[in-house]
């Protein structure tokens, strides 16, 4: 019997970078260097990392629709089972299983066909797929094993726990660019905001049309599951945009900091003049 | 022939005097043109729903101009102005403003010549069944149909619709936002105001309001402009 509440296994799943039993090291700010990162140094042609299963260098799929690294992760494990739900139907091979995985989800979850032979290889090592002859065509078909379909059963089963998904990088950098001096807060969050309603209207456009058969239904609940995700991050930052502007009106605390130094596109001008760092003109991008 | 539709040139609104005087918009300047579609989205108090009052001359700037079609609102006498307002901008209100004493078909235009223009807007939004029911013998989805009928009736350029999602379920609501696409995409020019960024989506441009002024719009991203000011960081 299938136990519900309980995740699948996931012999994909990254290591923690954390030794077992070891504790994190606490949080420090200061610690943040932001020209540590090189833009220069990331390097397209390096193989896709298997795990996060999804091409870094995939911005756009055939309908024009943006990728929010976001869902990344969400397509780890959803290709591993993916590929055995799509074997559940019948054996296929590499290429026809990329095919039908991105009609599914509408292409909005692009695969590359290395991504597929990587996930057969685990599948098959695992147990839970059976490499068949291969074909006249030269192509080898899959067929999905007794162990598949019952990793598979216990997948619909199980909820997806909170927990199992990727730490948001957006509230990182929200944190990190409260914490870091001279980051005009205010428009990191409205450069996100717009950036997720340009993503928001691009799928609203997608989803204009309706929906025709099953697929297209399927495809349809894909795209509206981002809808609800990115409409749920502009409510998130509303909120965060909000409460900073209480905060920043508020007297600066007794450690020193300054609630406002952050928060350079302060409204008024009385909010500006508590600030007690260099005062926002000098943080501010100001308003475009 | 320009097919700009609605424009405010650095319009500001103030109100109040002195001490209590509040800048509901500050030099906001906008061009909306036929076919286009434009949410604005913006806390409570960044001044909506005056940006929506002042383009529809409900309301008029303590500074700047707004145009409509070519003609400067300010220009015009209250007679001018009231012949505008009915014949050339649709109002949908979150709050309906509905007539209760009349039916359907009577709400969306209250003169018997012009009935058949009503039927034909009712037709449009897929109502037409429901022509002779009053208000309370209708859903909150249709009555906020009907609403949007009566902002359809003739043919108006300019579609100011204020939350006309209100309360509306999820998938009401999205039928609603269709109507309003349908009529932008035929040539209308639409402002819609909404706090839900799922709605401002359907909108062509988005833009976003802070303490009176527009802050950004969900336009092409300016390039890679950093948001750490040198000197300023570690």
């Amino acid at each position: 019997m299938v136990r519900v509440g309980r995740r699948a296994t996931a012999p994909d799943r990254p290591e923690p970078t954390q030794p077992p039993g070891s504790t994190p090291p606490p949080y420090d700010p200061t610690a943040y260097d932001p020209t540590a990162y090189d833009p220069a140094a990331y390097d397209p042609a390096q193989p896709v990392d298997p795990v996060l299963s999804v091409d870094p260098t995939a911005q756009s799929d055939s309908r024009g629709c943006a990728i929010h690294t976001r869902y990344a992760y969400c397509v780890a494990m959803s290709v591993r089972h993916g590929l055995l739900a799509l074997l559940e139907r019948g054996p296929r091979y590499g290429y026809q299983l990329r095919a039908e995985f991105e009609r599914t989800t509408g292409g909005t979850w692009p695969l590359n066909i290395g991504q597929v032979y990587t996930t057969l290889a685990r599948l098959e090592r695992d147990g839970l797929v059976r490499a068949l002859p291969e074909n006249d065509g030269g192509q080898r078909p899959y067929e999905i094993t007794p162990a598949g379909r019952a990793e598979l059963a216990l997948w619909f089963a199980s909820p997806i726990e909170r927990g199992d998904r990727p730490r948001d990088e957006l509230a990182i950098k929200l944190a990190l660019a409260l914490t870091t001096p001279g980051v005009d807060v205010r428009a990191v969050v409205q450069t996100q905001r717009t950036a997720t309603v340009r993503t928001l209207q691009e799928l609203t456009r997608l989803k204009g049309r309706d929906p025709g058969g099953r697929e297209d239904m399927a495809w349809r609940l894909v795209l509206e599951s981002m809808v609800f995700q990115a409409e749920a991050e502009v409510r998130w930052l509303d909120h965060c945009e909000a409460a900073l502007a209480r905060f920043a009106a508020t007297p600066a605390p007794l450690d020193g900091a300054a609630p406002a130094a952050n928060l350079a596109a302060a409204p008024e001008p009385e909010l500006a003049a508590e600030s007690t760092v260099d005062g926002p003109s000098q943080v501010a991008r100001g308003t475009r | 022939m320009s097919d700009l539709v609605l424009e405010l040139r650095n319009v500001t609104r103030i109100h109040g005097k002195g001490e209590v005087a509040v800048h509901a918009l500050r030099g906001v300047s906008l061009q909306v043109r036929a076919g286009e579609l434009v949410a604005v989205m913006g806390p409570s108090g960044s001044g909506k729903s005056t940006l929506l009052n002042l383009a529809g001359g409900l309301d008029a700037p303590t500074s700047g101009e707004v145009v409509v079609e070519g003609v400067v609102l300010g220009r015009m006498n209250r007679r001018e102005l009231a012949a505008v307002r009915r014949r050339r901008v649709g109002y949908v209100f979150q709050d309906l403003n509905l007539l209760p004493s009349l039916t359907a078909a009577e709400n969306g235009v209250r003169l018997r010549r012009v009935r058949a223009t009503a039927m034909a807007a009712l037709e449009e939004v897929g109502l037409a069944h429901l022509a002779h029911r009053f208000p309370d013998e209708m859903s909150g989805g249709q009555q906020q149909r009907v609403a949007i009928a009566r902002a359809l009736v003739g043919d108006r350029r300019l579609i100011l619709a204020d939350e006309p999602t209100g309360a509306l379920d999820s998938q009401t609501g999205e039928a609603v936002l269709k109507l309003i696409r349908a009529r932008v995409d035929a040539g209308a020019a639409g402002v819609l105001v909404t706090h839900e960024a799922r709605h401002a989506a359907w909108a062509d441009r988005v833009i976003f309001l802070r303490d009176g002024c527009i802050v950004d719009t969900s336009g092409p991203l300016p390039g890679a402009e950093s948001l750490l000011v040198p000197g300023q960081t570690g």
